[in-house]
């Protein structure tokens, strides 16, 4: 044996500290994923490899074919870890602390729920059309009103505020 | 040279692709439309002329960073290769502009404004005092502005 292979022999576990490019095969859904990683020499050790994502309290589902690169824990070939994703649009959903709602974002619709009819309370004023024939229309002065209030469709409404640097 | 440093030397050179598997403190220079960067290494062994065009790839799946110049960024490189490098990880007070899945709206939070629009018309019965029954309808015809009044305990922008 060379020099050269023998110190290569020595220090063999170098090759676990590297991080090697892979392509997800498949998403288990409980934080661990299947992966094919590009270096021949690197296949077989991509079965349920859990992810380390770099932002706590997030967790991932990603699409069959998205790319990743892992690495090795404590240069360990026993415990292979994701730990970065490169972007490609449609490939992921993130949540975090285990949420399930969908964020909110400015442009989108929010149905706004009363009551059928609704009690309402206040100040009416106005023009007052009465039927026709009948007397003519007249203003009406601010004038208590106890009643309520039936809506002839939903009330719609549309976010139009947000964060300047967040985006989704 | 005595022996020593010569077979150090040696080994350094047997191992030299172990140079890459580290990770370096750089400063961003430029992002490309394409998001990619130029990053200056502080590592003399790895500065040259910098590096141009580097990918970002993030501790988030379908995220997408528009980031400071002179932001601060760890650069290593995939697969131990020199011709891989990569960005990832950075310094607080890096971010220009967080997106997920290419978005380009603004997320909402507690205390954003709505703007509300209201049906054409509401049918109101009841009563006025010392006047009388009342029916009849209201129209709103200006649109009304609200606040959202709730949100995600633990997810905040």
């Amino acid at each position: 044996m060379s020099l050269a292979r023998f110190i290569r022999w020595v220090m063999r576990d170098t090759t676990y500290h590297r991080r090697y490019s892979a392509t997800v095969e498949r998403d288990r859904g409980d934080g661990t994923f299947d992966l094919l990683p590009d270096d021949h020499a690197m296949r077989g050790t991509g079965q349920a490899v859990p992810d380390r994502v770099g932002v706590a309290g997030a967790s991932v589902r990603v699409e069959q074919g998205t790319r990743c690169l892992f690495t090795f824990a404590d240069g360990d070939p026993s415990k292979p870890v994701i730990v970065a994703w490169e972007f490609k649009g449609g490939s992921a959903t993130v949540s975090f602390d285990g949420g399930e709602a969908a964020v909110a974002r400015k442009g989108d619709l929010v149905d706004i729920l009363l009551g059928d009819p609704t009690p309402v309370a206040g100040l009416v004023q106005g023009t007052v059309l009465p039927p026709q024939p009948g007397p003519p229309p007249f203003q009406l002065p601010p004038t208590p009103f106890t009643g309520t209030a039936t809506l002839s469709g939903p009330v719609r409404a549309v976010i139009v505020g947000g964060a300047k640097r967040v985006k989704a | 040279m005595d022996p020593r440093t010569r077979l150090s030397r040696f080994i350094r050179w047997v191992m030299r692709d172990t140079l890459y598997h580290g990770t370096y403190e750089c400063t961003v220079e430029r992002q490309h439309d394409d998001d990619t960067l130029d990053l200056l290494p502080d590592d003399e062994r790895l500065r040259g002329t910098g590096l141009s065009r580097v990918e970002i790839w993030h501790g988030l799946p379908g995220v997408r960073v528009r980031v400071r110049i002179g932001a601060r960024v760890l650069l290593a490189f995939r697969d131990g290769d020199p011709s891989k490098p990569y960005a990832s990880l950075w310094q607080r007070g890096s971010i220009e502009e967080i997106s997920f899945d290419g978005g380009q709206s603004p997320i909402a939070r507690q205390g954003d404004a709505v703007a509300v629009y209201w049906p054409p018309s509401l049918t109101i019965t009841g009563a006025i005092p010392a006047v009388g029954a009342l029916t009849g309808t209201v129209t709103i015809a200006t649109q009304s502005a609200g606040i959202i009044q709730s949100g995600a305990q633990r997810v905040r922008a």
